[in-house]
């Protein structure tokens, strides 16, 4: 089935961010005109280190999800790191397009689904297979982050 | 230690680590088809034994599985990957008095059959039966127990010269290890209301929490393979598994009949650290005494009183086991990939391996089904769990190659 996109408006910004900040007391989040700037240390399991994330997100796009801290790329000693796009900052590959809309609060998938993310990631750093889950896109659709206008 | 209000990170961490435990025992023991195969070869090599035209019919032979595989704790050697089978071939009518004789009686069945003939060894004690692959088993011929010897399923097996016959009971011991076992922890409710606590304060701990198996047989496991782990280059000096099955049940009865746990993983804590205290030693002589419970005089570690680097190497694995354990709740948070090392340094890489992509799985099966949630410090954590959550984590598929 095509996905179809809902008939709810999307959310406005100041409205994501009321969420973040409800959910995540201790998150930093800040507007600036149409983008949402929000960074918050997230630690995924007990046994895990803290990481601190950021998530940018304009009307209109998909949200991106970063690791500022520790750099990822060197926890993996340079191996490719699965579910990550190839842009700068190593955004990471959360959930299939049709999975998410600007309908959706970013505190309640993107947030969850990078901390999961990160979970599986350190079990990856040990194993060196991603148990995680998830679908592999072929290359040549690499864009699937690319702007979507849902109005 | 069991009463503190334990911190929801500290929860989970117990719970995962019971999961990761759990993952490496699965990986090393039989699987289902495996102990169903080993239970149909038992039947074979026991109807085979007393066919029509088998001289061994008049004495009525039957077989069963005795030790780790009779109470489902067998685990593969640490370097090898065939299961060691024990099984006993007990006659119900006495063939011969002289111990010698009997082993001949059943090393002679084997070896004269068309079946058999390549698959048999003759070993000091038993005959073992290759098998293709999967597993050897260890027949070894019992007779019935003198009029004297009254304890359920006793019996005499041919002493290790074969000059005499020594007491066994293997159907006794396993009951007394299944006894222990199916004894469920009991789990300690911290409530605010005294009165509530004090009227509900044991139910058995959640399903979810515990192994996948009765938590006495999974210590056993664990420890076992720790134990093979620690001795791999010092092999002689390794416990017996009878010694370290007797004291972990022993401790286990106790812990699980006297006190009330916050986790299983506590509840392994206690009784792996209680094992010791079920080794007697005599004040005057120095001696050990860890007795079968099925046959009182014998002492499993009859063997330590003649080499006095027996005991100092139990203890010494017992220490590192013990400090092992207690120390994977205590890690400093450095990530999934450091715990890994450590259960790699304690019970192998390939188990340690197994242990964490076994729970990179589960959350994400879990998470497939909305039974996950994050809570304000980001922690992933399993809804069942109880834990206060900021966020669900709803289902979705991450992207990219």
């Amino acid at each position: 089935m095509r996905p179809r996109w809902p008939k709810i408006p999307p959310l406005n910004i100041a409205h994501q961010l009321c969420d973040l900040d409800r959910l995540y007391p201790d998150g930093n989040g800040r507007i600036i005109r149409d983008r949402l700037v929000w960074q918050k240390k997230l630690k995924p399991s007990a046994f895990s280190r803290e990481y601190l994330v950021q998530i940018d997100y304009r009307t209109g796009h998909f949200p991106e999800a970063r690791v500022l801290q520790p750099t990822i790329r060197e926890l993996a000693n340079n191996q490719k790191i699965p579910h990550v796009f190839n842009d700068v900052g190593d955004p990471l590959c959360l959930f299939y397009a049709p999975e998410w809309n600007s309908s959706m609060l970013i505190a309640r998938t993107i947030v969850p689904w990078t901390c999961e993310w990160l979970f599986h990631f350190e079990a990856w750093l040990f194993t060196g297979r991603w148990d995680g889950g998830g679908i592999n896109h072929d290359p040549e659709s690499q864009n699937a982050q690319m702007i979507t206008n849902h109005n | 230690m069991n009463n503190i209000l334990t911190r929801p990170e500290n929860r989970l961490a117990k719970t995962q680590l019971v999961q990761m435990l759990d993952a490496i025992c699965q990986g090393i023991e039989p699987t289902e088809s495996q102990y169903n195969d080993a239970a149909e070869r038992y039947k074979t090599i026991g109807e085979f034994l007393a066919e029509e035209n088998s001289p061994l019919r008049c004495f009525e032979p039957v077989v069963y599985p005795q030790g780790s595989m009779r109470i489902r704790a067998a685990i593969r050697p640490a370097h090898g990957k065939e299961f060691d089978v024990d099984a006993v071939c007990e006659f119900k009518k006495m063939p011969h008095n002289d111990p010698k004789q009997v082993k001949r009686l059943i090393w002679e069945r084997f070896h004269n059959s068309d079946r058999y003939r390549d698959m048999a060894i003759e070993k000091n004690r038993c005959v073992q039966i290759q098998y293709a692959g999967d597993f050897h088993m260890d027949v070894m011929p019992c007779v019935p127990g003198q009029p004297w010897w009254t304890k359920q399923g006793s019996v005499w097996v041919p002493d290790k010269k074969l000059n005499d016959w020594k007491p066994s009971n293997p159907i006794g011991f396993a009951a007394f290890v299944e006894t222990a076992a199916a004894k469920i922890p009991k789990h300690f409710i911290a409530l605010s209301n005294r009165a509530e606590a004090k009227a509900a304060n044991v139910e058995p701990l959640p399903a979810e929490q515990s192994f996948t198996k009765p938590a006495l047989i999974r210590i056993i496991q664990i420890l076992k393979r720790h134990r093979d782990q620690f001795f791999q280059d010092n092999h002689d000096m390794s416990p017996i598994s009878v010694i370290i099955t007797t004291l972990a049940t022993h401790s286990y009865d106790r812990s699980v009949s006297q006190n009330t746990f916050d986790s299983v993983y506590d509840l392994m804590l206690e009784v792996v650290g209680g094992m010791p205290e079920f080794i007697k030693v005599n004040k005057q002589t120095a001696q050990f005494f860890v007795e079968n419970p099925t046959h009182p005089e014998e002492n499993f570690a009859e063997k330590w009183n003649n080499n006095p680097e027996l005991p100092k190497w139990f203890f010494a694995w017992h220490r590192k086991a013990t400090a092992e354990i207690k120390a994977l709740a205590e890690q400093e948070a450095q990530g999934l990939d450091k715990i890994g090392t450590v259960l790699a340094n304690s019970f192998g890489s390939v188990a340690a391996n197994q242990a964490v992509r076994a729970l990179s799985a589960s959350v994400k099966e879990s998470t497939a089904t909305g039974k996950t949630a994050i809570t304000t410090a980001g922690l992933v954590v399993p809804v069942s769990l109880g834990i206060k959550t900021a966020s669900k984590n709803p289902a979705h598929n991450f992207h990219g190659s």
